[in-house]
């Protein structure tokens, strides 16, 4: 990424609509852009759409106890003879659904309370102050005791994650937007008798996006790995079978008896997805900074 | 530089208060009455709530807060306070060796950039930071403790005068490494920014066109310009960090905060779990204000914001 001086960029007229056309050319023409979109799409259909139409049997199989993979069973097969490919499928809805519900509202909390807290002096301390406070208790903590008052569930997760997630994204906007907030444009704006609803959506939000972003790419991890630790037996509740992928590396894990096949795939899919997602915030990103050559900017 | 300090510390009390309203709001909401649980079988409506009032649950909320706080002073923090050694010595053990991968990483990719080591770097930065904390302590202590028996299977808390500091100190390697793992990505990321930005800036053309070799201005300028950026991401990546230590604390160390949290939890021990939480929060609290009062001391704009 280089980042060169305003003045280098050559001056575009037309408006909103070719700009925002513009980012999206940029974007497609971007490789981070498709190689995430590639992974997250793989998941998606892989967690969603293949146990549609493919159900193998999941009773207990005492012949075919932990296999390794072979062609019958593509990822092997558990200590109960279950077909662990399936299993994977499975696996994937718990972070899949519930990293994205968490992390867009906290995302969106985030950036609500970020601007407000630039915009609106009164709002500003007892928002940071709370802020601060949340990000003093190590997160886990109250997904633990939710999870101790009402048991394990997708929504209170997604509920939970979200309240102790937005403070880290409410710090970095309102961050963004106290540059922002001194910048010419935003007195011009308000010299012209701009209401301050109208200054927040159409100055400071767009010129955050970029800020937005990053948090949500950073938010998507941590509501992924809040959720997977939630879901951990022996911390959280084990979620029995079947399972999510987190809860999969912890009954992978077998002192005695190491079968892979059980272990790194559901690692290596908490990973992937959570790879996916940064490298499509990125692409996103860098599309829709002016800043950034290349492209197709010209 | 005392009046930033002074209002800093102002700041940092005001929200440790918050931190413990919060703390205890939630606790009210922790089900399971004690008159209840601590009577076992045969336990009466009007037992449990003569037990309640012995333990003043039926006080006002405010006047339970204060007695809570109270206690908590004067009976020493049940116990808290001797969990911390470990969970501090892995915090600083897996901070220091994050903080210095991140610092290699990002001037050897600043030194690099565009070239394939760059790219490699930043796959790599980008891996690590997206497998998760759990997965790689497992992986290691699987393939360097019951593979090869590099490190001893012993849990890496340490029980007063169970094990030598030696041995403790090969246990906290795996520990270490993955708490390593979850920070260096994003701390060598926002340091590779700053390099990025400090690369265009006045003062590194400067040093330029003075004829200082290349490797000079980076050591000398560049680097020092990721120092404010750094301590900020520290700052933040904290809680996170904490969590991961809890997490690796319940599964491989026997006496540490993250077992006597989820020990308290299992129990409905809610005194016990607040104070803990309470701790864990002064703790954040603390290396917060540290890393402000740093901040400030390397760069005087922070003092006069």
């Amino acid at each position: 990424m280089v980042r060169t001086q305003a003045a280098d960029v050559p001056l575009q007229l037309g408006g909103a609509w070719r700009a925002r056309h513009r980012s999206w050319r940029r974007l497609r023409h971007h490789p981070l852009f498709w190689i995430g979109a590639v992974i997250l799409v793989f998941l998606v259909l892989f967690c969603f759409a293949v146990p549609l139409v493919w159900h193998p049997s999941t009773d207990i199989d005492v012949a075919a106890m932990s296999l390794p993979p072979s062609l019958r069973f593509p990822l092997g097969t558990d200590a109960l003879g279950r077909n662990n490919l399936w299993t994977m499928m499975i696996g994937g809805h718990l972070p899949i659904v519930s990293g994205f519900a968490a992390a867009v509202a906290a995302t969106a909390l985030g950036t609500a309370t970020g601007l407000g807290a630039a915009l609106y002096r009164r709002l500003e301390a007892p928002l940071l102050r709370l802020a601060d406070a949340i990000l003093g208790i190590p997160q886990i903590v109250p997904v633990l005791i939710a999870e101790a008052i009402l048991g394990v569930h997708a929504v209170l997760l997604i509920g939970v994650v979200t309240l102790t997630l937005w403070p880290a994204t409410t710090r970095l906007v309102w961050a963004r937007a106290l540059v922002l907030r001194e910048l010419p444009y935003v007195d011009a704006a308000r010299a012209g008798g701009a209401s301050g609803p109208r200054i927040l959506l159409r100055h400071v939000l767009p010129n955050s996006a970029d800020t937005v972003i990053a948090s949500f790419a950073s938010q998507f991890g941590n509501a992924v790995l809040f959720i997977a630790i939630a879901a951990l037996p022996g911390i959280g509740a084990g979620l029995g079978f079947p399972a999510d992928w987190a809860t999969m590396v912890a009954t992978g894990f077998n002192m005695s008896n190491w079968s892979w096949w059980l272990f790194i795939p559901p690692g290596a899919c908490l990973a992937l997805l959570i790879i996916s997602v940064f490298l499509i915030c990125e692409a996103l990103r860098q599309a829709l900074d002016p800043y950034v050559e290349g492209g197709g900017a010209a | 530089m005392t009046a930033y300090v002074g209002r800093r510390l102002g700041q940092a009390l005001l929200t440790l208060f918050a931190v413990s309203v919060v703390l205890f709001l939630l606790m009210k909401l922790f089900p399971g009455d004690p008159g209840w649980i601590l009577q076992g079988r045969g336990a009466t409506q009007a037992t449990a709530a003569e037990i309640d009032a012995m333990l003043g649950l039926n006080l006002p909320w405010p006047v339970q807060y204060l007695k809570w706080l109270q206690q908590l002073v004067a009976g020493g923090f049940s116990g808290v306070l001797g969990t911390l050694p470990p969970t501090l010595l892995m915090v600083a053990l897996g901070g220091g060796l994050g903080l210095l991968l991140a610092v290699l990483l990002a001037s050897v990719q600043a030194r690099r950039r565009g070239r394939l080591v760059d790219d490699v770097l930043t796959i790599a930065s980008l891996v690590v930071y997206a497998l998760p904390c759990f997965f790689v302590a497992l992986l290691l202590w699987e393939i360097f403790g019951l593979n090869l028996g590099w490190v001893p299977l012993v849990p890496a808390g340490m029980p007063p005068g169970a094990q030598t500091f030696g041995g403790w100190l090969l246990a906290m390697i795996i520990p270490t490494v993955a708490i390593a793992f979850t920070v260096i990505s994003s701390w060598s990321m926002h340091l590779r920014a700053a390099f990025e930005e400090a690369m265009h800036a006045d003062f590194v053309r400067t040093a330029r066109a003075k004829g200082l070799p290349e490797r000079l201005v980076l050591r000398r300028h560049v680097l020092r310009s990721g120092l404010l950026p750094l301590l900020a991401i520290i700052g933040l990546t904290l809680p996170a960090l904490l969590t991961n230590v809890i997490v690796l604390q319940i599964w491989f160390s026997s006496w540490s905060i993250g077992q006597l949290l989820i020990g308290a939890l299992q129990e409905r021990a809610n005194g016990i779990l607040m104070d803990g939480v309470l701790v864990v929060g002064v703790v954040v609290v603390l290396v917060n204000l540290v890393v402000d009062v740093l901040a400030a001391f390397s760069d005087p704009r922070v003092r006069f914001q």
